[in-house]
């Protein structure tokens, strides 16, 4: 029972520390931010397996962690705002063009960045170029080219 | 070299359609089983807690709770609550006892211990309270063994240890 208990903690204390955390951090991937994620692994350890090492544990512990994922997907299909407010929704940067100060202030994402995954996905070279720029729920900024430029 | 078998003129993207829908009912079953073994395991059929995880015996005015079932390389309790009786208290663990757990510690400390054929004798000053036995599992298994009070020649008791 216990490591149920302990599974579900750690998997909402988680959950919630990233979701809280914004999602720059996970879309823009630094070295130093994989390290912070290693470390945020490591120190979940202790609390979900306490000194029982048993496979037992490991097992039951890793059952519990999936199910709940499996579980919250479903609820998230069921009710979309509970997607929304686990998951958040896509953020327009660039509009026709023009960037949305506000929400690159918000994101925490400059130009730069926005610059820099248009030279990844498109082979852009200048904003100008750029029609839209979608910072994704889960992967990153999508750039969409002005036709002219594609 | 794979016979992809794409229709003239559709894009071939490797698609196996009959077998995934195969897989995803396997992978549906499998959730009910994870989720069958989250409700066991609240039940306390995994151990560390829940109604199942514990058994209790009453040796005369004494009562011991013992793990039904513990986990191999980790700790259980056991907890023996003495009702009243004249002070004195003796414990019996029998041979059986050692050959699955190790004690990692006794509160209160016995006041002497020995060993013999029958197992390991513990001594307490005990008129009433609980003395805590804190062990560690030492190999998977069921674990069979006695637990006697006062000279009684014990009850035999089971756990089983989940590797």
């Amino acid at each position: 029972m216990e490591t149920v208990l302990r599974g579900v903690a750690i998997y909402v204390t988680v959950l919630a520390i990233m979701r809280l955390s914004g999602r720059r951090t996970l879309a823009q991937m630094t070295p130093f931010d994989f390290v912070l994620l290693l470390i945020v692994a490591e120190t979940t350890q202790q609390a979900l397996l306490g000194d029982d090492f048993s496979i037992s544990n490991a097992v039951l512990l890793i059952v519990t962690l999936f199910t709940i994922d499996i579980g919250l997907s479903y609820i998230k299909r069921w009710y979309p705002r509970t997607a929304l407010v686990m998951d958040g929704a896509p953020t327009v940067l660039i509009r026709d063009g023009r960037p949305d100060e506000r929400a690159l202030e918000r994101t925490r994402v400059s130009l730069d960045d926005i610059l820099e995954a248009a030279r990844h996905q498109q082979g852009l070279e200048r904003l100008e170029q750029i029609k839209f720029a979608v910072l994704e729920v889960g992967s990153g900024i999508s750039i969409i080219p002005k036709k002219d430029d594609a | 070299m794979t016979d992809r078998m794409a229709a003239p003129g559709a894009p071939d993207f490797g698609e196996d359609r009959a077998f995934q829908e195969k897989f995803w009912t396997v992978q549906r079953c499998a959730w009910v089983v994870f989720a069958l073994i989250i409700a066991a395991a609240l039940l306390g059929a995994t151990g560390t807690g829940g109604p199942l995880a514990n058994q209790e015996m009453q040796i005369g005015e004494v009562r011991v709770a013992a793990p039904r079932i513990a986990r191999w390389a980790s700790t259980a309790d056991f907890k023996v609550r003495v009702g009243g009786g004249d002070g004195h208290l003796t414990l019996l663990l029998g041979p059986g006892f050692s050959r699955s757990f190790q004690i990692e510690d006794i509160q209160p400390r016995p006041d002497s211990a020995s060993v013999g054929r029958d197992g390991q004798m513990l001594s307490f000053r005990a008129g009433g309270g609980t003395i805590a036995i804190r062990v560690r599992a030492d190999r998977p298994g069921i674990a069979s063994y006695a637990i006697g009070i006062n000279g009684g020649g014990g009850e035999t008791m089971r756990t089983l240890i989940l590797p």
